[in-house]
């Protein structure tokens, strides 16, 4: 039995090599990253006013899409339910009609 | 026997009936655009307030700027939305017979007329006490926030203007009143949270 490996193939281990440079900056990255948080608008303001502004509107603007988005579905699935019944009371009318 | 000549007896079923739509096309497309507008709006909104609390003083209009006509913007917001009331019942009376919505329509874009017209003369108040854009930022969004909501109050009374034409003509349909009231009720209802916002 022969042990060659094939050329067109990457290995293993070459692969793993290749994760070595983007995990190294990756961990770089990380290092570093508390410095970004500090030039969050709400980390340095030391008012209350100010930081709860900033508190609140970032959570109306993440909730609100959301909620429009999930009000939508339902308002759909109510007015599903509604054409359903209507179509299935005029089925009943006519079938009984027809009778 | 010959593949080509077999033949297979198949009970033909009824075709399906084709279901309702549940929504109009034009009221899907109306809808998707105010989700986008809401969102105009509350980014708008947000940047107000953050700017807001970062007044020293926390004194809202900052000092040596005139104040906003409270009262006055009361009245005119009490005919905005008397004016939605209006149109959900020229909606209503649409349901049962077409031409009975014309009177509570024209009713609906009086009252809205006379919100934009009564704006516009409190814009010329206020210019006249010296509220630019660039006098200050409590201008800039004054002008920018309300100014929006009037150019969309502008549009939509176009468009039920539009709507009370075909009405007239016999030729409106009820998608069509749905998708344009479906306009005039966002404009209607997001305008007390700009009120209670820059106004308050």
């Amino acid at each position: 039995m022969t042990n060659k490996t094939i050329p067109a193939v990457p290995s293993t281990r070459r692969g793993i090599g290749r994760l070595i440079a983007p995990a190294v900056l990756a961990l770089f990255a990380l290092v570093l990253l508390p410095d970004l948080a500090h030039a969050c608008p709400v980390c340095f303001d030391a008012r209350d006013e100010n930081r709860q502004a900033f508190i609140a509107t970032a959570v109306f603007l993440s909730v609100l899409p959301l909620s429009l988005v999930a009000g939508a579905g339902l308002w759909i699935r109510r007015r599903s339910r509604e054409v359903d019944a209507e179509e299935a009371r005029e089925r009943e009318e006519r079938e009984h009609s027809e009778r | 026997m010959a593949a080509g000549s077999m033949t297979m007896d198949v009970e033909r079923r009824p075709e399906p009936e084709p279901r309702r739509k549940l929504v109009p096309d034009g009221v899907i497309g109306m809808v998707t655009f105010i989700f986008t507008e809401l969102m105009f709006f509350s980014g708008l909104i947000s940047a107000h307030t953050v700017v807001r609390s970062q007044v020293e003083s926390q004194m809202w209009p900052p000092f040596g700027q005139p104040r906003l006509p409270v009262e006055e913007t009361a009245v005119n917001t009490t005919a905005l939305l008397v004016s939605g009331v209006v149109l959900l019942l020229a909606w209503f009376a649409f349901k049962r017979e077409p031409q009975r919505a014309k009177i509570p329509l024209l009713i609906s874009i009086g009252l809205g007329a006379f919100f934009v017209l009564f704006q516009g003369a409190e814009w010329v108040a206020l210019l006249g006490e010296g509220l630019t854009m660039t006098s200050s930022t409590y201008g800039a969004f004054f002008y920018l926030i309300i100014g929006a909501h009037g150019l969309h109050a502008l549009g939509a009374l176009i468009a039920l203007t539009w709507a009370f034409v075909r009405l007239d003509k016999g030729r409106l349909t009820s998608s069509e009143l749905a998708t344009i009231a479906a306009f005039w009720y966002f404009v209607v209802l997001v305008w007390p949270v700009l009120y209670w916002r820059v106004y308050l």
